[in-house]
């Protein structure tokens, strides 16, 4: 059931456009040495895909939505489709 | 009990379930200066029996029926049913939300197919964009793969950030929806989803809807319909539920088989999925 639910989740951030943030990994309590690898291993991954960008698009919104905001900027949504 | 009704008959029909005891209750659409809107014909009214029409006008019903076995579990609703209705009727039977002994649909004609010309369903139109969404590739349209396929990871994610970004939350999706029936939403709870800004949290807000749809949109559109800010909904909704489909080899609606997500346990032959960075 978990590993439904996950697919679900990683295809649902897939269709969003934040692919390859969730993992899911079995490990046992016995198994010490799998679990620091694949902190390890997906640590760096995200490293790598650098900071969510959710917090930027936000900022950007909010800036739009000010009334006379000076720094009023568009999105850039038009990059897209 | 299932009966086939056309436009002539109906009001027959409807009399006829009322005197017999039948229903309760008859729940379809009546015309008051001009508009169509919902209405309940019962023994009370049966005087106003008359303004009953049917239209191309569209409405969650059900959720009226829920909101009535809510508050009586034994009234017997009679109701005017398209596809739609049909599906989001199963949907609440398999959620324990109604009891089919409790409801008498009256099938209308739906879909225009090659064997049948007449259709009363708006939303078989297909959906046409303007000039400046067109512009700028926005597509009711468009096919989930493709949008996947044609987009990268970024620009999804503009896409979507830049459609959500135009909500007001005005709750119309969720009120509208036949298959929202939860005592205490989410999208209310102020730990999820802080009260008081414009635009909402996005993308949770939208994600969190998102997420309750699958396994239970079944796929009426009125949510789109409903949306004053033209949030491409039904298209992200569609995309929830091939996921489901592909995932739990379920379709909501179609059948009275139980959700997946309501079945604990079950054989699994997936395998997570891989790390590639």
């Amino acid at each position: 059931m978990t590993i439904k639910r996950i697919t679900f989740v990683q295809e649902m951030l897939k269709f969003m456009g934040l692919e390859g943030r969730l993992h899911l990994e079995w490990i046992s309590s016995a198994e010490a040495q799998k679990f620091a690898r694949v902190v390890t291993e997906f640590t760096e991954k995200i490293t790598n895909l650098g900071p969510s960008p959710i917090a930027e698009a936000t900022r950007s919104t909010c800036m739009e939505m000010e009334p006379h905001g000076e720094k009023r900027r568009k999105h850039d949504y038009h990059k897209a489709g | 009990m299932e009966r086939k009704g056309g436009n002539m008959t109906i009001i027959k029909q409807v009399e006829q379930l009322l005197k017999q005891g039948d229903v309760d209750i008859f729940l379809a659409y009546r015309e008051l200066d001009g508009h169509m809107i919902p209405h309940g014909y019962t023994l009370d009214n049966l005087e106003e029996l008359p303004s009953l029409k049917v239209s191309q006008h569209r409405y969650s019903l059900e959720k009226v029926a829920t909101h009535l076995t809510e508050k009586n579990p034994d009234i017997k609703i009679g109701i005017v049913a398209r596809d739609c209705n049909q599906r989001a009727l199963n949907l609440l039977y398999t959620w324990n939300q109604l009891q089919p002994e409790n409801i008498t649909p009256i099938m209308l004609n739906c879909c225009p197919s090659q064997t049948r010309t007449h259709s009363d369903c708006t939303y078989l139109d297909p959906k046409s964009t303007g000039a400046f969404k067109e512009e700028h590739g926005i597509n009711f349209n468009e096919k989930p793969q493709e949008f996947i396929d044609n987009n990268d990871n970024s620009q999804r994610f503009s896409r979507w950030m830049y459609e959500f970004s135009k909500c007001i939350k005005c709750y119309g999706c969720r009120n509208i929806c036949p298959v929202c029936f939860c005592p205490d939403c989410s999208l209310e709870n102020p730990d999820l989803v802080e009260p008081g800004a414009l635009p909402p949290e996005i993308p949770i807000f939208h994600l969190v809807r998102a997420t309750h749809m699958a396994g239970r949109c079944i796929d009426c559109g009125l949510c789109e319909d409903a949306c004053p800010a033209e949030i491409p909904l039904r298209f992200l909704y569609r995309e929830m539920n091939r996921i489901v489909s592909d995932v739990f080899d379920y379709t909501p609606g179609v059948g009275l088989e139980k959700s997946p997500f309501t079945v604990i346990g079950g054989e699994v032959t997936l395998e997570p999925k891989p790390m590639d960075a």
